[in-house]
């Protein structure tokens, strides 16, 4: 038994596919740093789609999950993908955007395209501010598993609050 | 059985894939941090020539009349196209020069014939002093590529005789002092009403600042010949700004004009360099027309943005010292956790934020505020 699972550990180093992600796929390299931040509905709940993704590479990227960086009093909801118009993003949205979105889970990029990235926030806490570090984004190509991070930190103020300056 | 055989194959096939690599990885050549081609006073590429690669020591307090040694690093020899590749050298040759940030300044010198750059030491790497220095950020090896070109025929030497010894030596002197010059760190744009914008500067924010070079030294002989890094020691506001304007802001870098003597085989190099010394701080705006932008974002009535990390706009006339040498110089300043541009709505209607080379929040150079 344990050398059926040393024998999958090293086929999978040596394949390349099994485990492990790299951030150098062609979603691109980590996002510029930055921040966000914009007051919640009276839900608690807020819309980003303030990034974009985009496909640099020559081939399809199958889109797997997306998970929020070190979130602090804020919970993601749903992620989804939509095609942007007129080269405008939807940006930070108080509560849900509809429209042609559909769910990231399996979603397809076609090579040399480009998505308006939505994911669904709630405060935890309505009376208080949440905060996220940013998120990942975990994709497929091929057998190869990458991951594609943006820097962009977020942060819902209370509903009806301030993001002050 | 069958699963001591798996293990054997798979053992192989692991052995058989891991050793091209280690021996590609033996045989990979030394990483340039210089790279170019070396050329004569008509641009014609020259080979069989030597190119060295010297770093400046850490100066901050210099004054008029002092004299700094740079340190030879590395020397190669220009191939039959001129071009030539400066190997990295170790990073425990370089640290003992890097300031107490990190920064680093070198100059490529083959003759009279020179182009500098500057960079940030991390970890044992020198990386781009532009980019964020913040911990976790991704930051690769720096290569500078620029040319080389000497000012005239006679200013390469060449060995009187065969065997004759080579022992490159460089000294600058701090000749005059220009005194503070502002130099354009960052841009901000409303194109609309209703948005707060402003730019930080704080301490550690580094600039990328050119660097005048003239043989003669004279007023109106002076061209640019690459660039210098350094950092700020102190931190600078800059008031906030707001409806339909689009603003620089400056800073002061002291400038000074150093001469140089480098020897070469028996031969004394001489010319001038005008080259930032310290920071000097301040602050100054300037309005100037709107950049384009194309790639934007809704902007949503009492939300904010701050940017930090993408290279900034080259400004290429950037730092004003036309008044002691007949051309300004070229300064850039990447938004980092030190130097920042925020935006913010402070209406209810919604606005958009857009970029020149990308959305806002990608690798674009320009934000611009729009209805």
């Amino acid at each position: 038994m344990l050398t059926r699972t040393g024998s999958v550990v090293v086929l999978c180093l040596a394949l390349g596919s099994c485990s492990g992600t790299a951030d150098d796929g062609p979603l691109g390299k980590p996002s510029s740093p930055g921040g966000v931040c914009v007051p919640a509905d009276k839900n608690g709940v807020v819309t980003d789609g303030f990034l974009a993704l985009r496909n640099g590479g020559s081939s399809s990227v199958r889109l797997r999950s997306v998970k929020l960086v070190k979130p602090k009093g804020v919970r993601l909801e749903g992620s989804y993908v939509m095609p942007i118009r007129e080269n405008t993003l939807v940006g930070l949205q108080p509560g849900t955007v509809d429209g042609s979105r559909t769910a990231l889970a399996d979603a397809v990029l076609p090579a040399r395209a480009d998505r308006n990235l939505l994911t669904q926030l709630r405060l935890t806490d309505k009376a208080v501010a949440g905060t996220t570090g940013g998120l990942e984004v975990r994709y497929v190509v091929g057998h190869h598993t990458y991951r594609w991070v943006s820097r962009i930190d977020v942060r819902l103020a209370p509903p009806g609050g301030s993001c002050g300056s | 059985m069958s699963t001591r055989m798996c293990g054997l194959v798979t053992v192989v096939l692991a052995v058989g894939m891991l050793s091209p690599v280690a021996e590609v990885a033996h045989a990979t050549p030394p990483v340039a941090i210089a790279d170019g081609v070396l050329k004569d006073a008509h641009g014609a590429p020259l080979a069989g020539r030597h190119v060295d690669l010297f770093i400046w020591p850490a100066v901050e307090a210099v004054n008029v009349g002092d004299s700094v040694t740079l340190t030879m690093l590395s020397s190669t020899m220009s191939d039959k196209a001129g071009h030539f590749a400066l190997a990295t050298p170790a990073a425990a040759a370089i640290a003992p020069h890097a300031a107490p940030d990190g920064i680093v300044n070198f100059e490529v010198i083959s003759g009279a014939g020179v182009s500098q750059f500057g960079g940030r030491l991390v970890n044992g790497v020198v990386v781009d002093a532009t980019a964020d220095p913040a911990p976790g950020n991704s930051r690769s090896a720096l290569v500078s590529h620029a040319d080389v070109q000497l000012p005239d025929a006679a200013a390469t030497a060449t060995p009187a005789a065969a065997g004759d010894p080579y022992y490159p030596g460089c000294v600058a002197r701090l000749a005059q002092d220009y005194g503070a010059k502002n130099s354009i760190v960052g841009q901000t744009n409303s194109k609309t009403t209703g948005i707060s914008h402003d730019f930080t500067y704080t301490v550690g924010a580094s600039s990328s600042l050119g660097i005048g070079y003239s043989v003669s030294g004279s007023y109106g002989s002076w061209s640019q010949s690459g660039t210098a890094s350094k950092s700020s020691t102190s931190t600078w506001g800059f008031p906030v700004q707001g409806d339909n304007i689009a603003r620089r802001y400056l800073t002061g870098w002291r400038y000074g004009k150093w001469e140089f003597g480098c020897s070469e085989w028996a031969t004394n190099n001489h010319w001038f360099e005008a080259r930032t010394t310290s920071f000097a701080g301040g602050t100054a705006l300037t309005s100037v027309g709107f950049p384009g932008y194309r790639y934007c974002v809704n902007f949503l009535g009492g939300s904010d943005f701050t940017k930090a990390d993408s290279k900034a706009y080259n400004f290429t006339t950037g730092v004003g010292i036309s008044g002691n040498l007949g051309v300004n110089l070229s300064v850039q300043t990447g938004y980092s956790t030190q130097a920042k541009i925020h935006y913010h709505n402070k209406i209810t209607t919604t606005r958009k934020l857009c970029g020149n080379g990308d959305y806002p929040s990608g690798n674009t150079s320009f934000v611009v505020a729009t209805a």
